[in-house]
């Protein structure tokens, strides 16, 4: 080979290498970009953990020597805490709302009611930021903080709520799968009874298959409803409750795997049985 | 005697600078290795804009997965239904689903309630 060509080769070689490189680059720079909301509340959590340390030390240094300057050093990184609090909230409904936009077994209504409820819930923490930077004082800024204390349960247990939501549509998804399968199973016993084969056995299994799905179904049902009742009412039957709509769905879930690993069986026996 | 007023003797005639021909070769090469060294500029500035941010600190832990063995099967010859293609179009997607129940996170800590201090307050304990 001449040495034009040799060079020319290399050459050639070398440009799909680095752009190979540069397509593998952008890949992984776009799946980054993907669990964008997810880094944005760890890195605001991060934030809030250093502002409260802060914060707890200023306050100390004031109780201690009441200062005028230790004061407004206490003011100020309350301030802060605030307005990072408010972040991580903000950032935190981000989440679920992607959440529950990406859980497929959520129907398009009860999205946009949760959506609604995440954006009128984010605007009104956007609103409460605005207004903690112009405080002076700190009973003001106290007092400011108590305006998310009184709603602290609330978003606590609607948040509750958003993820009992996107728990059941996850096991809903599949069992609606299930259902499908189940269908196609019996149509396929229906065309091999009438080709005159004994499908018995089969039809015992679809049976058995049946069942798990329609527990696994009223499972689900019992857990929305349990996750959809949750009240501040009372904190901890509220985390009782939550506890065992989480447990039902999980049960659901156990079901809906074993009605699919029998599925499996029965398109086996199918294939390798006397029919 | 014009000619002879106007004879230049031939060491002193101009010179004509001789112009070099850049064969197509070479551009070719140019352009190849402008391009490579783009690209390869462009990945190093993306690669190094991408692990300087901040790493996701949070730990997904997922749930141990469950892997059901199938029971033992003596297969001795398949059914005239082992070909079908609508039984072997559902046992893919049976397969298929029986992968994403086993990867289904229904614990989802992510998701669990920031831990936060909503009590601020300015007195001693």
């Amino acid at each position: 080979m001449k040495f034009k060509n040799r060079i020319f080769l290399i050459l050639i070689s070398s440009f799909f290498l680095s752009l190979l490189i540069f397509i593998f680059q952008s890949n992984a720079i776009l799946s980054a970009d993907n669990n964008n909301s997810l880094q944005k509340y760890n890195d605001n959590f991060d934030e809030y953990r250093k502002a409260y340390q802060e914060y707890i030390q200023s306050k100390n240094t004031y109780l201690t020597y009441k200062t005028l300057i230790s004061q407004n050093e206490a003011l100020d990184k309350t301030k802060k805490l605030l307005e990072i609090r408010d972040d991580v909230l903000i950032s935190y409904y981000n989440l679920l709302k992607e959440k529950i936009n990406q859980t497929e077994g959520i129907t398009p209504f009860e999205q946009t009611l949760k959506g609604n409820t995440i954006d009128t819930r984010i605007k009104f923490l956007e609103d409460h930021k605005m207004t903690i930077s112009p405080i002076a004082s700190l009973d003001d800024i106290v007092n400011k903080s108590k305006e998310i204390d009184k709603i602290s349960q609330e978003i606590n247990i609607e948040a509750d709520k958003t993820i009992g939501a996107i728990l059941v549509g996850k096991v809903r998804n599949n069992s609606d799968f299930l259902y499908k399968d189940l269908l196609e199973i019996k149509q396929i016993i229906s065309d091999i009874k009438s080709s005159g084969k004994d499908v018995t056995k089969l039809e015992r299994w679809t049976l058995d298959i049946n069942t798990k799905y329609q527990l696994a179904v009223s499972k689900l049902d019992e857990a929305k409803s349990l996750f959809e009742s949750l009240s501040q009412n009372e904190i901890y039957k509220e985390k009782q409750d939550f506890a065992k709509a989480k447990k039902l769905t999980t049960e659901a879930h156990q079901y809906i795997k074993e009605a699919n690993f029998n599925a499996k069986e029965i398109i086996n026996e199918i294939k390798y049985g006397p029919y | 005697m014009e000619e002879i007023e106007n004879y230049i003797p031939e060491e002193e005639y101009p010179v004509k600078k001789e112009v070099k021909k850049i064969d197509s070769f070479t551009v070719i090469v140019v352009i190849l290795l402008s391009i490579i060294l783009f690209i390869l500029i462009f990945s190093l500035i993306s690669y190094f804009t991408s692990i300087n941010r901040p790493k996701e600190k949070n730990e997904n832990i997922k749930p141990t997965i469950t892997i059901i063995k199938p029971s033992p099967t003596l297969v001795i010859k398949p059914s005239s239904w082992a070909t079908d293609s609508a039984i072997l179009k559902l046992e893919e997607k049976i397969n298929s689903q029986g992968e994403s129940l086993n990867s289904i996170d229904l614990n989802e800590t992510v998701l669990t309630f920031p831990s936060l201090d909503f009590n601020i307050n300015f007195e001693k304990k």
